[in-house]
This record gives structure tokens, C-alpha cells and sequence, in this order.
């Protein structure tokens, strides 16, 4: 043990006499560390996507498609084929009174800097015999920004729902994640 | 140790010159629902509209019949005498069925099959209602058909089509 020592002392002052003699064997130079604190991000739901009533087609598949316009800043809803469409009075759900709807968040985080909203590529509903392919609305594109001054911006969530002949009467939902992330 | 300062003073800049992230990612959960409701459905009867038999006058003329029945008359210039018409005769009716307390409306396309001297009108026929918490409407009508001068003996029948819809 007392070799090994000794090697390693004679070691390391082998390498300190190996370097040149310096006129000048250190400098400094002022360094700066700084930090930024952001707002953490967050969401705020503000209402679910709802789809009200739907009829069912009379063969194959249908689908009813639903998204947020920013051009009318309204809902917009498109039935394929026609026929599944309950007609404009009936869309309303009698228990709730509302319309369809797409689902309304509010992300917040910090001004200028950007983010990405991501949603399920598909979901289905309980009980099973309907699924949903959510995507941002108003685009499938559109799934991110920056936050602007205030911190805060409206997202809106809809999809497109495909509900197959003979699917049956009732009531289907089901809860799915949205997630909001700094780029 | 100097040097060790300094390292540890370099990667503290690499560590600070970033934004720093308390929580860089959030997820909610959202819900997303849906409700299937009986498709619209039209049952048209279980009778059909009838005006029975029918005594046409020379100058030609209308009969009318009511949505209840009680009601059958024919204009002056139809009148072919007490106890010549109204054989037979009875309104229609259809029944729509559906999603309970549903809106709907209903229309009667163009009729067809009768002589160009011959009109018959079904305002009853279009309309709108509600389904009711037992999601059906049946929905009585009557008519009135209209013959033009000169219209010779034989069957008078005519179709159209009864549609539904949810408003």
C-alpha cells in the first residue's frame, strides 16, 4: 500500500514539475449567470365537446364533423351523409338546452413563448360503437402558437365522430386528455 | 481548486443561460359525448284520403273534405243533388315517429296521377309538431279536390309523397 502511495505522490508531482513555467499561470474573467422565471403553463376547461344528437345512417358509416370557426367565431358543423343531421331545432339536447359544441380550454403560460397542444389521435366513446379523431380546431394544423401578452389563448377542440348504421340509441362520452407543452 | 471554481463557474452559466421551465408540459382532461337518437320515421294510414263517389256538374266544381270527417261539402257548381255524394268518403292520415319531444315538420311533394282538369289540394298534409314524450305525432288531414268542366266517369286517383324531418 505504501508503494502505491509513493507512486502515486511521485506521479503527480511528475506532472506538476512537467508544466512550463508560466509568467502569468491563471486568469480570470467575469462571468454572469442569469435565469428567466416563466409562468408555468396551465389549462382551464371551459366547456366539453359535445356533439348533441346524432342519427345514425341508414348504411355503412357516417361521420359528423365539428370545429371551431375563427372566420364566424361560431361552431360549425358538417353531417355526412345529410341524414344524420337531427335538423337545426333538434340539435339542441333537451336536458341542457345546448348545441353542439366543440370542447373550449384556455392555455396560459408565459407571453412569447411558444406552445403545442396535443390531443388523441382517436378515441372511443362509452359505451363502445362510436369513436372520435379530436384534432384543434380550426385546423388539424393549427395545434400550437405563442402566448401573447396577456398569457392566455382560446383553444378549441373538436373532431370528427364516426358513428356506423344501426348504432344504438343512448347517450356515449368518454373523457380524454389535452395536453399543453412549451416548445 | 481555482480551477475547479472556474469549472464549476462555466457550467453554471450553461445551466442558467436557458429559460428556465418550473413546469413545461400540462394535460386536463377533456370530455366528449354524444347522443344517438332514433331515426325519423313516416307511416302513412292506415287510411288513405277518400272523397267517395262524385256527381260532376257540367260547369264542373270542388268537394271538400274535412280532417275529422264531420265535414263534406261541395261548392254550387258540384252539386249533384242531396244524397248523390260524400259515399265513402273519409280524411287520411300519417304518423310520424322518432326521438322523444323532437320537433319535426312534414310536407307533401307534388301530386300525381290526375287529369290535367283535375287538382286536388292537401294543405293538412304540411306542417310541423312535436313528437311528445312518446317520440310519435300522427297527423289527420283532409283535401279538397277540385273538377274542371267536362271531366267524364271513371276513378280518380292520385300519389304524392309525405316526407318527415326533424327541425
Amino acid at each position: 500500500m505504501k508503494t502505491r502511495y509513493k507512486i502515486l505522490v511521485a506521479g503527480g508531482l511528475l506532472i506538476a514539475c512537467q508544466a512550463p513555467l508560466l509568467a502569468q499561470n491563471s486568469t480570470s474573467q467575469l462571468a454572469t449567470s442569469s435565469a428567466k422565471i416563466i409562468a408555468a403553463i396551465s389549462i382551464n376547461p371551459i366547456s366539453e365537446l359535445d356533439y348533441g344528437n346524432v342519427i345514425p345512417p341508414p348504411s355503412g358509416t357516417g361521420t359528423v364533423d365539428l370545429e371551431y370557426s375563427l372566420i364566424s367565431h361560431s361552431d360549425q358543423l358538417m353531417y355526412n351523409p345529410s341524414s344524420m343531421d337531427p335538423g337545426v331545432a333538434d340539435r339542441a339536447e333537451p336536458e341542457d338546452a345546448t348545441s353542439p359544441h366543440t370542447a373550449h380550454i384556455v392555455v396560459s403560460g408565459e407571453p412569447g413563448t411558444s406552445f403545442t397542444i396535443s390531443v388523441p389521435a382517436s378515441i372511443e366513446l362509452n359505451p363502445p360503437g362510436i369513436s372520435i379523431s379530436p384534432y384543434v380546431s380550426p385546423t388539424e394544423s393549427s395545434n400550437g402558437g405563442v402566448f401573447p401578452s396577456g398569457g392566455s389563448v382560446n383553444i378549441y377542440v373538436g373532431g370528427t365522430l364516426n358513428v356506423a348504421a344501426g348504432t344504438p340509441r343512448g347517450e356515449y362520452e368518454v373523457q380524454f386528455n389535452v395536453t399543453a407543452s412549451y416548445n | 481548486m481555482k480551477n475547479s471554481i472556474k469549472l464549476l463557474a462555466a457550467l453554471s452559466i450553461i445551466g442558467f443561460s436557458g429559460t428556465a421551465f418550473a413546469q413545461n408540459s400540462t394535460t386536463a382532461a377533456a370530455t366528449a359525448s354524444a347522443t344517438i337518437i332514433q331515426p325519423i320515421s313516416i307511416s302513412v294510414g292506415p287510411t288513405a284520403l277518400e272523397f267517395g263517389n262524385i256527381v260532376a256538374t257540367a260547369n264542373g266544381g270542388s268537394v271538400t273534405e274535412s280532417a275529422n270527417n264531420t265535414d263534406y261539402s261541395l261548392d254550387a257548381g258540384s252539386d249533384p243533388g242531396a244524397g248523390n255524394y260524400g259515399t265513402g268518403g273519409h280524411d287520411a292520415s300519417f304518423t310520424i315517429t322518432g326521438a322523444n319531444s323532437a320537433n319535426v315538420s312534414y310536407s307533401a311533394g307534388p301530386i300525381t296521377g290526375l287529369p290535367g282538369t283535375v287538382s286536388l289540394s292537401i294543405p293538412g298534409a304540411t306542417g310541423s309538431g312535436n313528437l311528445g314524450v312518446g317520440g310519435s305525432l300522427t297527423v289527420t288531414y283532409g283535401g279538397t279536390l277540385t273538377i274542371g268542366a267536362g271531366v267524364g266517369a271513371g276513378a280518380l286517383s292520385a300519389s304524392w309523397t309525405e316526407t318527415a324531418m326533424y327541425n
